[in-house]
């Protein structure tokens, strides 16, 4: 139980003066003292411990603060005075926290789609929860905070069901919500295939007629009431009564009488690799699965769906870890077979048949084994009938969710294969100064897949390869596949294929830059990789407090293995360090700064930014791609049935699968990340 | 937009706008759009407003029920500033009370509940008490809260009107949520109040078991508190809960898994053997920890404090990789630090080579703070696995060569440490250490190496150039690295009286002559006249002969297995995993003044507690550790301060300052001891 909640914007923490701002707060609990004062008490308090002691928690005078910090300098404060459950108060705020974000991004779509009505919605990056935000919403959060939490316990979280409670801002953009405004939500909006824009779009189209022809029944409940004519109060009413209902029923997250035309459950198993390859030793350093099953039900009444997968264990009773390297290499054969008879039933997302829908036990591939472990379920899941039946047996809210979230750990499989595979070649040319760079991605997976929106992301680092830039055609290419491009606020040598069939197994590409200083390159890349080698045997340390090189370092440190140490201090020639070759760059964006009359302190941002981006990908090679119709882990869909008591309904259920990386460069999470780390041996002089 | 509305606004062009507002046509639309400016100015915390009261409570009775929520917000916050005027809007409450609206009659009770006045807290008693017994759910839900807001008003009164037994009768309602709602306003009841309690029975148990898979997940939290509150008669009963709580460790909502983590180690106290009836619990257990780590940081930060808690108290439960527990790129600083203090619990015989594979990448980290804290965590873990300690020494001297003057003073720290468990093992490897010793800067770095210094000066090479260097500066340095420098040279001397005299008399000279702090002084007189009594005057081997049995004396181990943590607070701490105390991993009343204390209840199938954990290696530091990880912040005492205790055993594997200061001072007290029975003999 928590006393008061607040919504604070700080934005530079250590600057010299506070800059804490109270946004709002709303208390539940008469116990303590004024909000500003508390605020101000908590920021100062915050503001005097060293960095490492900064926890979440901080406790004053008999009152403990948690926090929990969103992005954009946001952060929400909680204050109680007893001995509170603690994890109930994170998870309050981080609830609060995503029930906000999902209600400003909701605003933001709509905001967006009016300004440009008809464009595909594109990558939403920008941050939604800004203080301006809210502070633009603040009646809204308030009325949140009071329906969310009475008596600082915590009532419901569910986005759905409050999104028609709160009617305040949903009024904003009430003509035009698309049934696509909120379904991508949590699924990012770059994950979704073509193939799947065209539903939606058509879907969207579909009920834009509806509700021209006035034919209320035709949608769900949700649909109408944020459509329909918002002054009529008997409407809101009925409404709001209706989730005074489901509040309490048990059934939260779902309201009643919601109807379909047509129903459809879409369900999407999207798993995203985290995977680290030595080149140098030619190992895999890590190679990690983070899945989720998406789910989008459109779907009429109280439905239950009952989900069949192909993983024995779903409620992980029994796992002990025997499927472990002995029986590894067996399985994997079997999983492949498996995959090519699954991957030829589903091709094209043809929905499961109807026979196959009525099929009373499920075919669960019994020698299949998936060590899926940190499996969690949505709370609309039954979790005892996992334990009984292995089946997933759920009353599905209305639109997207996720069902659930998996991790795969490969530590113990490193014999699985990787997707794709790179084997790079920096070749420096002496005489004519020249940098070729000839790359290689072998493919391993099924014939018919296709490997789609494949970027290969080759770092050159400015430190080891300046470029001349005298030359304005230096750059070149020949590809067998896709184009190749040198982006020059990254430094990185971009290798686009839209499109890679799995029957191709090789693919090649070479590009040539003109460098500027050969003998440079060839030092600094032996010396680099010297002191990386001579560092891993001695484990020098960096002692460097400058920021860049922290930075820089820091990435390096903790991936996990070894070669690349820091690079300073340790050559005995400080001539080719990076550091020097910055300085040295640092004067020609001094030189010209004086030339082009920019002050100065711009240009030393961009060289720090400059240089965190070179830091970011200096020795590692990123790869993006997804692979529809695969599962990494091999996960399948077995079986599907959806009954309704009442209307008994024919239900039509999609499956897609999805493989995927991504590596968001200015994004600061480890996830997704597919990358090569570079070697010694990946560099050639002639 | 509500920007437009978000400024401080007057009271009288609030009330202009009411006025305006309600003439035209649509009038509640306008008025929404006034009483969110007046929302705004709520959180602007502007107290003006309190007079725009009575046209608020007008507004009350708009057949509208949006614009009575906000009204109501209003009323809630203004009432304690115009509290006359409020009092108008109790009547409007009280026909709400008996709308037919349950939306209005939940509204109702809510905001008289919360309104701290006394004439609303008397209406709160009257219309509570039947919306306790409404047919509407949600009604009853808003009752229940009301009830408790109101106790917490007025104790006495809402006993006497009997509001404490209609909310008991809310548990037995036939709707689960209403249940798990009056059990949360029952919790907090009883939290504040000493007379009240929650008993749960046989019966009872089952409904609310049955209600975990019906309700939402919030309500899912206050019914596995609930589950707490039954003793279990026997271990049937125990493993009948247990079973029905395991498949709540798939929740995806982390405090239900957290909360049936805790019932589950509760419920484990009434079975003998709990992982033997529940095939592959342990790992259950560790995996619904673990699989909360891919949370926010600040949820890993608390199911990280309350996985050291249950590792120290019931190893045999969870079963985890250490691997799990390794840093991330990404990890803020205290999720390190506590990762750090896990990875020291789980390490063992079996996985300690990969444990220091993982922390020697940590000493090379950029961030010097993370790097020395590893450091830290090789050493304490050499002292814990005697198997490790060869492997440490070997990997400190590595990272030594690395030559980063702040390695090398960690690694200093550490080596005393190590030096003190096993004492004359590694006599041959200090110069590797001691070789470094210009680049020590901080105080106790310096402490470290005159304690090493002082201690072997006869295993080191140039402990004469190494003591010279640190006198050159003596003047200016902190009053405890004076007397530890005073301290190895006076060893030093013992054993070598011929180089040391000179150091020895310029040491003793500045601290007994020129410097003006009364411990240094006190010190050196002490030193001065022991070397100089004529007891110790006998030439030859026999030189100094009392001094150094006094000050020679190496009885400064590091033992094990020391004091264990109190049974009873870690009991008390198990009862609240989750909870804020397990984050400071103390006892619910040093935190919380006014706390009730929670302790097993008595039942016929309480087992007792398994002393040892697991492997009997494994225990044997953690429990001494443990007192170190309840210190969250690691201020220690003054080195100077007054003397303490001199139980040796009680000393921590790395409070450092204990460490280093230790031997010194117990050689002061026992010299003080003995000189003053030396001057007596002398005197008669």
């Amino acid at each position: 139980m928590v006393s008061a909640i607040y919504i604070c914007h700080w934005p530079d923490i250590d600057a010299a003066y506070l800059l804490c701002e109270l946004l709002v707060h709303r208390n539940y609990h008469n116990d303590i003292p004024d909000a500003h004062w508390l605020v101000a008490r908590f920021a100062k308090l915050f503001l005097e411990l060293p960095k490492d002691k900064r926890t979440p928690f901080l406790e004053d005078l008999g009152i403990t603060y948690t926090t929990y910090w969103g992005a954009d300098d946001i952060f929400l404060l909680s204050v109680s005075r007893s001995n509170v459950n603690a994890m109930l108060a994170v998870t309050l705020l981080q609830q609060m926290h995503l029930i906000m974000e999902q209600f400003f991004l909701h605003q933001h779509k709509q905001l967006r789609e009016r300004e440009a009505r008809g464009d595909r919605p594109q990558n939403n990056t920008e941050p939604v929860f800004t203080r301006e935000a809210v502070l633009d919403n603040n009646a809204l959060i308030y009325e949140l905070l009071d329906e969310c939490v009475d008596f600082g316990v915590i009532q419901i979280t569910d986005y759905n069901i409050l999104k028609e409670y709160i009617k305040m801002e949903m009024n904003v953009g009430a003509g035009d919500i698309s049934g696509g405004g909120t379904e991508n939500i949590e699924l990012s909006s770059d994950s979704d295939l073509d193939t799947d824009y065209m539903r939606q779009s058509l879907r969207s189209m579909k009920k834009k007629k509806n509700s021209h022809s006035k034919m209320q029944s035709i949608k769900s409940t949700h649909n109408k009431a944020v459509r329909a004519d918002v002054d009529s109060q008997a409407v809101e009413k009925l409404v709001n009564s209706s989730i005074v209902r489901t509040q309490v029923l048990p059934v939260s997250w779902r309201l009643k009488g919601i109807f379909y035309s047509k129903n459809e459950i879409y369900i999407d198993i999207i798993e995203t690799c985290n995977f680290t390859y030595d080149l140098e030793s030619a190992t895999i350093k890590s190679n990690e699965i983070l899945g989720v099953c998406m789910v989008r039900s459109y779907l009429s009444g109280m439905p239950v769906v009952k989900l069949g997968l192909n993983e024995e264990r779903l409620s992980q009773v029994e796992y002990d870890g025997d499927s472990q390297s002995d029986s590894d290499h067996g399985n994997q054969l079997q999983e492949e077979d498996i995959d090519e008879e699954d991957g030829e039933d589903i091709e094209a997302e043809v929905p499961l048949s109807q026979d196959s829908e009525q099929e009373p036990e499920p075919k669960l591939k019994k020698k299949l084994k998936v060590p899926l472990t940190n499996v969690q379920f949505h709370l609309c899941v039954e979790l005892a009938k996992i334990y009984k039946n292995n089946l997933i047996r759920f009353t599905p809210p209305d639109d997207q969710f996720q069902l659930f979230s998996f991790r795969v750990e490969q530590q113990r499989r490193k014999a699985k294969a990787p997707l794709l595979l790179i084997d790079p070649v920096y070749r420096i040319v002496a005489e004519q100064n020249r940098l070729q760079i000839m790359c290689t991605i072998t493919t391993n997976f099924k014939k018919k897949l296709h490997c789609r929106k494949l970027m290969v992301r080759v770092p050159l680092h400015p430190s080891l390869f300046p470029l001349s830039n005298s030359d304005k055609d230096s750059f070149r290419f020949r590809a067998e596949l896709g184009e190749v491009r040198y982006r020059v606020d990254t430094s990185e040598v971009l290798w686009l294929i839209v499109d890679l069939p799995g029957s191709k197994k090789t693919v090649r590409m070479m590009a040539e830059l003109h460098l500027g200083d050969t003998k440079h390159s060839t030092m600094a890349i032996s010396k680099y990789f010297r002191s990386a080698s001579e560092s891993a045997k001695r484990r020098t340390d960096t002692e460097n407090d400058e920021l860049d090189l922290s930075d820089l370092g820091n990435i390096h440190r903790s991936e996990s293995s070894k070669p690349d140490e820091t690079i300073n201090e340790t050559l005995p020639d400080p001539q080719f360090t990076p550091e020097a070759t910055i300085d040295s760059d640092d004067e020609a964006l001094a030189e010209l700064d004086k030339l082009y009359h920019v002050n100065g302190a711009s240009s030393s941002l961009f060289a720090r930014l400059q240089r965190q981006v070179d830091g970011n990908s200096f020795s590692d090679i990123m790869v993006d791609f997804e692979i529809p119709m695969l599962t990494y882990s091999g996960l399948r869909v077995t079986y599907i049935r959806v009954d309704e008591e009442s209307m008994k309904y024919t239900c039509f259920p999609w499956v897609r699968y999805l493989t995927q990386a991504n590596s968001d460069p200015t994004g600061t999470t480890n996830l997704g990340r597919y990358r090569f780390r570079l070697g010694p041996s990946n560099f050639k002089t002639t | 937009m509500d920007a437009n509305y978000f400024g401080k606004c007057k009271a009288s062009e609030l009330r202009a706008e009411i006025g305006q507002a309600r003439k035209k046509g649509k009038p509640n639309a306008r008025v929404k759009v006034v009483l969110k400016k007046i929302i705004s100015n709520i959180i602007l915390n502007k107290v003006e407003l309190a007079s725009l009261m009575n046209e608020v409570v007008y507004l009350l009775t708009l057949d509208d029920y949006e614009i009575s929520r906000l009204c109501s917000h209003y009323i809630v916050h203004y009432a304690a500033y115009n509290p006359e005027d409020a009092l108008n809007a109790l009547e409007i409450y009280h026909r709400f009370a008996q709308d037919k609206d349950p939306l209005l009659r939940a509204l109702s009770v809510k905001t008289v509940s919360s309104v701290r006045q006394k004439d609303f807290f008397r209406q709160g008693l009257i219309i509570t008490r039947p919306l306790l017994d409404d047919n509407n759910p949600h009604v009853r839900t808003a009752a229940a809260f009301a009830v408790a807001r109101l106790f917490h008003e007025n104790q006495v009164k809402v006993v006497d009107s009997g509001l404490i037994e209609g909310l008991n009768d809310l548990l037995y309602d036939e709707n689960k949520n209403v249940v798990a709602s009056a059990l949360a306003a029952l919790d907090s009841i009883i939290q504040s109040s000493p007379s009240h309690s929650l008993n749960v029975n046989k019966e009872h148990l089952l409904s609310l078991i049955a209600g975990i898979g019906t309700t939402s997940e919030w309500k899912q939290v206050s019914l596995l508190d609930a589950l707490m509150s039954y003793v279990p008669q026997s271990s049937d009963d125990a493993l009948e809960m247990m079973d029905a709580v395991l498949p709540c460790f798939l929740h995806e909502n982390t405090a239900v898994v957290l909360n049936s983590v805790k019932l589950v180690v509760y419920l484990s106290n009434f079975i003998a053997s709990p992982e033997s009836n529940f095939s592959g619990l342990d790992k259950r257990l560790g995996s619904a920890l673990v699989s909360m780590l891919s949370k926010p940081p600040e949820i890993q930060f608390l199911v990280l404090r309350n996985v050291i808690l249950i590792l120290l108290g019931r190893r045999y439960l969870v079963d985890v990789d250490v691997e799990l527990f390794f840093w991330n790129l990404d990890d803020p600083m205290y999720i390190k630090d506590t990762k750090l203090e896990i990875i020291y619990l789980l390490a063992d015989e079996g996985n300690y080579e990969i444990v220091f594979r993982e922390l020697e990448e940590y000493a090379t980290d950029v961030d010097v703070k993370m790097a020395r804290k590893a450091i830290r965590a090789f050493g304490n873990l050499s002292i814990k696995l005697e198997a490790a300690a060869d492997r440490c020494v070997a990997l400190l001297i590595d990272l030594l060569a690395g030559e980063s003057p702040r390695i090398a003073q960690e690694a200093m720290i550490v080596m005393t440490n190590i030096l003190r468990k096993y004492q004359n093992t590694y006599d041959d490897t200090l110069d590797h250490f001691v070789i470094h010793y210009k680049t020590m800067e901080d105080d106790d770095a310096k402490i470290a190496l005159s304690w090493i210094l002082g201690n072997y000066s006869e295993s080191i090479t140039f402990t004469s150039e190494a003591l010279k260097y640190l006198c050159d500066t003596y003047e200016k340095e902190s009053v405890p690295v004076q007397l530890a420098i005073m301290t190895a040279v006076v060893k030093y001397y013992v054993a070598n009286p011929l180089d040391a005299e000179s150091l020895v008399l310029q040491v003793l000279k500045y601290a007994t002559e020129e410097s003006g702090n009364p411990d240094l002084r006190e010190r050196g007189l002490f030193y001065w006249r022991m070397i100089t009594h004529e007891y110790n005057a006998e030439p030859g081997p026999n030189l100094q002969k009392y001094t150094k049995h006094v000050v020679m004396e190496r009885r400064c181990q590091i033992t094990p297995d020391a004091e264990n943590i109190d049974p009873a607070n870690l009991e008390e701490l198990e009862l609240n995993i989750g909870t804020l105390a397990s984050i400071y991993l103390k006892s619910v009343r040093v935190v919380f003044r006014f706390a009730k204390q929670k302790s097993l209840p008595k039942s016929p199938a309480l087992q007792e507690r398994r002393k040892s954990m697991s492997s009997p290696k494994k225990s044997s530091k953690e429990t001494n550790r443990k007192h170190e990880l309840m210190r969250l912040d690691n201020v220690r005492p003054p080195l100077y301060s007054a003397p303490r205790s001199r139980s040796t055993a009680s000393i921590t594997a790395d409070s450092l300052a204990d460490s280093v200061e230790r031997p010194s001072e117990s050689l002061k007290n026992k010299f003080v001891r003995r000189a003053s029975s030396m001057m007596g003999k002398k005197h008669t």
